[in-house]
Parts: structure tokens; sequence; C-alpha cells
């Protein structure tokens, strides 16, 4: 084999690949030979090596924020959720057609319940789920209060110490905690909807406090018109409870 | 809608590959921000069309397609508003410039934000080592020969720029071995 052979079988070489065909197998060992023979294509063998192994480091030398795997599942729970409920009130709507055309009488207002037959292996996956995904149990909660959480501040949920329903004004207000314990400092975001409080006049120069504590109301990505967030916070900013980026 | 069983099975698909697929939006893009979007665009994309995959397989190749196809779209809107740009990757560059020192930056990113996408794309998907040429030429709806003359390109215009970081990147250039080149 000449050496513009070789080289070139060298350039076009993929990484990882072994021969798969009669021909390449005869390839592969005319240019082996070739490099015990020439070391000049030995050498330039060599280096390519070294190349390609440096470069595919550096290409994949890419830090992968920690709460990828999370902001994801939150984003396709919204979407599953949002699927569901479209279904939901699409079968709704038939289900009411249906009763009103039979003339039925009996209440539907109330669920019928039954009782079902223990799966554990449901109970150790979502276990196993939710050890993985700390957010998980906090998202399955959100749901039962019908919120998608998607505010337009990416809020920082490694942070999150815990949720709860707060009581005010007469209604239940879910409610997440965040706490940064480095910077000694916290907040409890409100989720507000505009079923229960009038967000439509809620503006954020309203928002001021005299009790050391700072208010800021974020929007909701997705509805923007019916769930707000109230977010109660020390320290100086918002920016102490929200994700950041690190170059890469 | 996907059954609970297919709902599971891509939450594990999703995990499996959320991290490549982030690494491969950001060498496309440059920016931490945009890959995670276009990482979450796409298995969101993915979420919905999943029951529509034939070949599992290949879900990897399915989802950096979708991935790319996302980046495409968002260049061709860049192109018709040109005031809101996405990405700088299109500037041009001066040949004779110097990249700034190993310790500052990406010196790797600088270089692939200098090619165009069609040689970006390829490259890129050589060194992430998943896909073969057929793979990449599949992708890209080009014939191999095109894909294997890109390739040689885009690692020609990285050799000529990484060569004088060769040390930082951990491997030396032809001339540093005293081999002709």
């Amino acid at each position: 084999m000449k050496c513009e052979t070789t080289r070139l079988l060298l350039s076009l070489h993929e990484p990882g690949r072994t021969a798969k065909s009669p021909e390449e197998t005869r390839d592969e060992q005319s240019l082996a030979l070739h490099l015990t023979e020439c070391p000049e294509c030995r050498a330039f063998s060599e280096e390519n090596a070294r190349f390609d192994a440096a470069v595919g480091r550096a290409m994949f030398a890419v830090p992968v924020p920690a709460h990828l795997g999370t902001s994801i599942s939150i984003a396709l729970e919204a979407r599953r959720v949002a699927r569901v409920r479209r279904r939901v009130w699409s079968g709704v709507g038939i289900a009411a057609s249906a009763l009103l055309a039979i003339g039925l009488t009996v209440p539907i207002v109330g669920e019928v319940t039954q009782a079902k037959k223990v799966d554990p292996s449901v109970f150790v996956a979502y276990s196993l789920n939710a050890e993985s995904d700390p957010f998980q149990e906090t998202r399955d909660w959100l749901e039962t209060q019908g919120v998608t959480f998607m505010p337009t501040e990416a809020f920082d949920l490694t942070l999150m110490t815990g949720h709860s329903t707060a009581r005010l004004q007469r209604q239940s207000v879910p409610m997440l905690r965040l706490r940064h314990t480095q910077k000694q400092v916290f907040a409890r975001i409100y989720v507000l909807k505009s079923e229960h409080f009038d967000l439509k006049n809620l503006k954020p120069e309203s928002l001021i406090t005299e009790y050391g504590v700072q208010i800021a109301l974020v929007a909701d990505a997705l509805q923007p018109d019916k769930v707000a967030y109230l977010v109660v916070y020390t320290g100086d900013s918002l920016e102490a409870f929200l994700r950041t980026w690190t170059a890469a | 809608m996907l059954s609970s069983d297919k709902r599971a099975t891509f939450t594990r698909v999703a995990s499996d590959h959320q991290a490549d697929l982030y690494r491969y939006a950001y060498r496309l893009t440059g920016r931490a921000d945009r890959a995670e979007e276009l990482t979450q665009e796409t298995l969101l994309r993915g979420f919905e069309q999943y029951s529509k995959l034939r070949n599992p397989e290949r879900v990897k190749f399915w989802l950096i397609r979708i991935l790319r196809n996302f980046f495409l779209q968002d260049k061709r809107f860049e192109k018709s508003h040109p005031h809101q740009t996405m990405d700088g990757a299109t500037e041009p560059v001066d040949p004779q410039s110097t990249i700034p020192d190993a310790t500052d930056v990406d010196i790797l990113q600088v270089v692939l934000d200098e090619l165009p996408e069609i040689y970006r794309t390829p490259i890129i998907l050589y060194y992430f080592d998943d896909l073969d040429y057929r793979d990449i030429a599949d992708m890209m709806e080009v014939p191999i020969g095109t894909i294997m003359s890109r390739l040689a390109r885009a690692k020609e215009k990285l050799r000529e720029r990484l060569d004088p970081h060769a040390e930082s990147l951990g491997f030396l250039p032809e001339r540093a071995n005293g081999v002709k080149p």
C-alpha cells in the first residue's frame, strides 16, 4: 500500500468502527502492514489518533446542568396533564350529551369509588422514581391541586424544602418553600388562580412590603391570565432562587 | 396519546438520552440556554410522536434528527428576522484571527461556531461516536460521499485552528514529532 492511500484510509476511518465487509478487512490488513513498515505513516497514524481522541474528549466535555432532568420531567408532565385535561373535557362533553339524551336523573356529582387490589410493583416504581427525581412528589401534589407549575422565571427547585396548602383570604393556596442555606434567605411561592383571586388588578408595583421581605409577581408561561405566582422572599433579589447558567 | 407503559418507556428514553442531546445542542448552538430549550423541545416532540416510532432501537438517531430540525427552524427564523439573533455562529470570521488562551474559553466551541452548519453537524456527530457515516448522511439527506468530504474539510479546519492549542487539548501536531506533513 502506498503512503497516499494509507493516509486517505486513515483520514476516512470512523472512530470505533470495525471492518464489516471483506474489502474493508483486506484494507485494514494492508493498512496495518504498511504502518509496521513505514515510520512516517505510523507517526501520522498515531498523531491522527491522538488528535481524534483529544477532540472527542473536548467535544464531549460539555457540563450538563444539574436541573436538566427535573426541568424536562416538569415539561413532560405539564404536556401530559394538558393532554389528559383536553381528553377529559372532551369526554365530559360527550358524556353530558349522552346523559341529556337518555334523560338520566342519577346524580353525577361525586366520585364512585371501588376498592382496588394493591399492586406493590406500582409503589416500588413510584418510590424509585421519586428517589431519582426529588421534584416528582411535588409535581404529583401540584397536579392534585390542579396546578401545572410553569412560571416564566426558572426557579431553582433544588432549593425546595417542602410544599403545603396555605389558607389565605379564605382560599386554599398551594405553596412551595425554598431555602438557600448558604445565602441564608428563603422564599415562598404561592400559586394564585384567577378563579380565586383577581389577577387582572394585581400589579407588581402594588406589592410593596414594609416588613423586611420582598414580594415579586411571576407570570405563568402557559396560562398567564389564569395563574400567577406571588413570591415572598428575603434577600436582595429573586436571583438567589433562580437557576444559574454555567458557561462551558 | 401514549399508554402508561409507553409513557414510562419514554420517560426512561428521555432520561437515557437527555444529557447527550444537550451536549449535541450545545455544540450546535454554542449556548447553554438555547441547548436546554432545544433539548426540551426535542423531548416534548418525541413524547408526542413516540407511538409513531417504528424502530425503538433507533430512538437516539430519531431524537437527534428532531433536535436538528428544530435548530434549522430557528436558523430559518433568524434569517427572516435578522434582528432577533439566536445563534451568532454565522458571523463572518477572520481566518487569521487567533483564539484566546485555552484557559479562558472553550476553544473547540469557538472553532465549531466558525463552521457552517453543514460541516458542524457531521463533525459533532462524528466525534460523539454514536452514528456512522451512513446515519449522518441519512440525517442530513445527502449522499455518503458528500458527508465524507464535508467531514474531511471540517477536520482540516479543526486541525488548522486547534494546532496552536495542541498542548492544552492533549495532542501534539505532526510537526512537533518531526514528521513531514
